[in-house]
Formats: C-alpha cells, sequence, structure tokens
C-alpha cells in the first residue's frame, strides 16, 4: 500500500500542487485526468522525486519519505521502488532497446549481467518486441520507443508504475498498441498510477480516477462515477470539452 | 627554386612533428579533467566558483597565444628561480625542458576552450536523458558517466576537430621557445642558403597533412559512433549460446 500525504510544490511563488493526499493500494490503477496546467504531471513526478516537492510525505510499505528533507540514500531508494514511463520516452539515445533495460538492472540494481539479461528479455516479449533487442532508438516507431519505455519500466519489478502521459507523443494509429500493453498490465495486477488524456482507456482500465483542476484533486472515484456521473462543474466542463462519446 | 633542396628540408621538418603532437595531445589529455570540472561549475552555476571559471575563460580567450607563451616563457623562470633560491631549493630552472612550457601554456588554452565545448555539448543532451537515467535508480554520477557524456562526446566531435587542428597550428609559435618544431627546423635550414620560399613551401604542406589526417580521422570517429559495427550481434549471439 501507498499512502501519499499533503504533497505541495510551487515554481516562483506560483503553487502548482496544492497538497495532494492520495492512497494506493496493491493492484490499484489510479488514472489521473484534467486540463493542461492542472499539476497532474507535477504531482506525478514529486512521487519519485525528479521533481523537488516543497513538502509531503510517502509512505511506501514499510518504507517512510519526507519529501521535505531527503538524503541522497532516501531518494536512490524511492527512485529504485518507482519506475516511470515518459511522455518523450526518453530511451538512452547511446544503448540499444536491450541495454536500456539492463542499466537500470546491473548499474541501479546490482543485478548481476547474464540475470539481468534474461530479465530485460522477457519484458521485451512482453511488450512485443524481442526481434528489436538490438535496435537503437532512432531505428524504433514512437509506439516500439514507448513499448521499450514500459519494458524498462516491468522489468525492475517496482511497487509502482508512474505514466506521464505516454501517449501523448504518438501517431493517432500508434496509440492502440501502448494502451493494449498497459491494459495488460492492468489486469496483471500491477500497481500503477496513470497521467492521461484517454478517457475511454481511462474508464477500462482504472480502479480509481481522479480528476485534477488547478493544483488539486476535484472529483475522485469509480471511473462510472467521475466519467460518467461527475458531480462537480469542472469535472463537467472538462469532459464535455474533450466530448467525452460514452 | 631548389628543387634538391625542397625535398630535403621537407624530410628534415618532418621531425618536427613529434614535438607538435607531443604538445598538443599533451595540453587536451591534462586539459580535458579540468575543463570537466570547470564546465560542470559553469552548468550547477555554483556561486563564486562560477565567477572564477568565467574569469578565467576569458583572461584565456581574450589574449592572443603568443601574448601568452611570451609572458610565461619570459616571466615564470624567473619568478620561480627567486622562489627556489628564496626557499633555498637546489633546483636550476633554467635547464628545464622548454616544451614543460610550451605544454603549460598550450593547456592552459585548450582548458578554456574545451570548457566551453564540454558545456555546450552537455546542455545539448535532452534534459530527458537524465531524468530516465535518475528514474531508473542511478546516481547522479551514474547518469553523467553512462548516459549523457557519452551523448555528449558526440556532439561535441566537430568541436573538438576544431580546437586540436587549431592547437596544432599554433605550436608553429613555440619556436621562440627555442624548441625545434616543423616550423623552427624549416626556417634554421632556411637561413643558411636563404631559402626561405622552398622552406616555408615545405611548412605548409606538412601542416596540411597533419591537419587534413586530424580531419580524417575524426570523420571516421563521428561514422563509427553514429553506426557502430557491434550492434545487430550482442543479443543474437548471446540466444545463440544459450540455446
Amino acid at each position: 500500500m501507498i499512502k501519499i500525504k499533503n504533497i505541495q510544490k510551487s515554481f516562483h511563488e506560483q503553487t502548482i500542487v496544492k497538497g495532494v493526499d492520495l492512497t494506493i493500494n496493491k493492484g490499484d490503477v489510479v488514472v489521473i485526468i484534467g486540463p493542461s496546467g492542472s499539476g497532474k504531471t507535477t504531482f506525478l513526478r514529486c512521487l519519485n522525486y525528479l521533481e523537488q516537492a516543497d513538502c509531503g510525505q510517502i509512505e511506501l510499505d514499510q518504507d517512510h519519505y519526507n519529501l521535505e528533507q531527503m538524503s541522497k540514500t532516501d531518494i536512490l531508494s524511492l527512485r529504485q521502488k518507482t519506475a516511470f514511463v515518459f511522455q518523450n520516452y526518453n530511451l538512452f539515445k547511446n544503448k540499444t532497446a536491450l541495454e536500456n533495460i539492463t542499466e537500470g538492472l546491473v548499474i541501479a540494481r546490482k543485478v548481476p549481467k547474464e540475470q539481468a539479461k534474461v530479465i530485460a528479455l522477457s519484458a521485451l516479449k512482453k511488450v512485443g518486441l524481442l526481434e528489436k533487442a538490438d535496435a537503437y532508438p532512432h531505428e524504433l516507431s514512437g509506439g516500439q520507443q514507448q513499448r521499450v519505455g514500459i519494458a524498462r519500466a516491468i522489468a525492475v519489478d517496482a511497487q509502482v508504475i508512474l505514466f506521464d502521459e505516454p501517449t501523448s507523443a504518438l501517431d493517432p494509429e500508434l496509440v492502440g498498441e501502448v494502451l493494449a500493453i498497459i491494459q495488460d498490465l492492468a489486469k496483471e495486477g500491477k500497481t500503477m498510477v496513470i497521467v492521461t488524456h484517454e478517457i475511454q482507456f481511462a474508464r477500462e482500465v482504472a480502479s480509481q480516477v481522479l480528476f485534477f483542476d488547478q493544483g488539486e484533486i476535484v472529483e475522485q472515484g469509480k471511473p462510472e462515477e467521475v466519467l460518467l456521473n461527475p458531480k462537480h462543474n469542472r469535472t463537467k466542463q472538462f469532459l464535455s470539452r474533450i466530448r467525452f462519446a460514452s | 627554386m631548389d628543387i634538391q633542396y625542397l625535398i630535403d628540408t621537407f624530410w628534415l621538418s618532418l621531425k618536427g612533428i613529434p614535438v607538435t603532437l607531443i604538445i598538443t595531445f599533451s595540453a587536451l589529455i591534462l586539459g580535458t579533467p579540468i575543463a570537466l570540472w570547470f564546465a560542470h561549475i559553469k552548468i550547477q552555476q555554483i556561486k563564486f566558483a562560477n565567477k572564477i571559471v568565467n574569469g578565467y575563460v576569458t583572461l584565456i580567450r581574450s589574449t592572443p597565444m603568443i601574448l601568452q607563451i611570451l609572458i610565461v616563457y619570459s616571466l615564470l623562470p624567473s619568478v620561480l628561480n627567486r622562489m627556489f633560491k628564496n626557499l633555498s631549493i637546489p633546483f636550476d630552472i633554467f635547464k628545464v625542458n622548454p616544451i614543460i612550457y610550451a605544454i603549460l601554456v598550450f593547456t592552459l588554452t585548450a582548458i578554456a576552450s574545451l570548457t566551453e565545448i564540454y558545456r555546450s555539448a552537455i546542455l545539448a543532451v535532452q534534459p530527458g536523458q537524465k531524468e530516465a537515467a535518475l528514474a531508473s535508480g542511478f546516481s547522479e554520477r551514474q547518469a553523467n558517466w553512462r548516459i549523457v557524456y557519452p551523448q555528449a562526446l558526440r556532439i561535441a566531435l566537430p568541436n573538438l576537430c576544431n580546437l586540436v587542428i587549431f592547437l596544432v597550428k599554433g605550436t608553429s609559435l613555440v619556436f621562440i621557445m627555442t624548441i625545434k618544431d616543423i616550423t623552427a627546423i624549416a626556417k634554421v635550414a632556411a637561413s643558411f642558403g636563404y631559402n626561405y620560399i622552398e622552406s616555408y613551401l615545405d611548412v605548409l604542406l606538412i601542416y596540411l597533412i597533419i591537419c587534413s589526417v586530424i580531419q580524417f580521422s575524426f570523420y571516421i570517429i563521428e561514422v563509427l559512433l553514429d553506426h557502430p559495427l557491434h550492434k545487430s550481434k550482442k543479443y543474437s549471439q548471446w540466444r545463440l549460446a544459450h540455446d
């Protein structure tokens, strides 16, 4: 179980995230939706300390992190228990698909090389890219790069995988292959937090939907409740604007 | 035009090439760690240290190299000599090989240029690359050395090539420190029979050859980095070994 308490973040005296609390059970898929600039990505990045929160606490099973005072060891330990999938994939350009996955295992987690390779290949198999193991990122399509990005995240066996708009940079016809993989992961019971604009996907995959606006959670609940019968005006406005067709 | 002299002096002047290469590559090798450190200071904008580095880079870049050579070669030995005498250290500074001073001057220049080359190259690596490394659990140092610096090196190559050529050509100034480099050898040879035109043609030819070789080498390195020969085999070989 992951308990997130009172995460706050401001840039240049402008508050972007206003004290967000969230509890995530094992196997939960939390989907965060909301307009641009609502702070949902910043909130997600605070969870693995890519963004340094002004204050906040994270409880990950037995471990307790106070985001206000993080030592280097705390930061490393928090990041090793989480995995991140980026909007622009951010595959290491100087490494092959296979190496992109083994690096995190061998370098950060001290897994023996041969063992890391076995894990990495099975992760690549899961995302259907075993034959691309030796390809460099520039030899892959956007969708393939993002699938390697997801393989990199699942290989480290993190307690939670954080997805930052994983399909926003993709051509429309490539979105499906990436979403299908995330859906498979949800079925396997992986704990995930996903920031996305794909409402239909949110409805199918989420166990909990958060609607973010102006740095806070405006509405929270089961996907049917939040997406089909939103209570707050702001949620209704947002959903009507992105023309949610049920 | 004395063709025989032209050929003889060409072969004679070739003996200056090691000096040129020693000065250039010593400067690059000695300058790189310091320049990386300076680049780091500038990127992190570390208070105070940042200002010192900026001042240093400005000072070196805005003074002609020949002036730096003259100052180091005429001032430094006298100052050191006095210092050694005052401390009664029995060391004859005037017996030091002048190539040491040349390496010093060229290293000072290389540090200033390399600082800017590395800084711009590191900043040109997409920030997402480092973030991805950190998110994978890398320490700051591991992220830099395994992900950021290798990519920065590729970006820096064209500028590095420029610097190497600039330094090689700059070594033609060290004759004023009594070092026998390519230019010095050719000039001395010419002074016997006033064959200056021939000597200068020889020097021109030699620098042209050295610089062409350097440019070609950098081209090869770029091609190799962009199209690694070893790729496409790793996984397939590994699978063969384990089936």
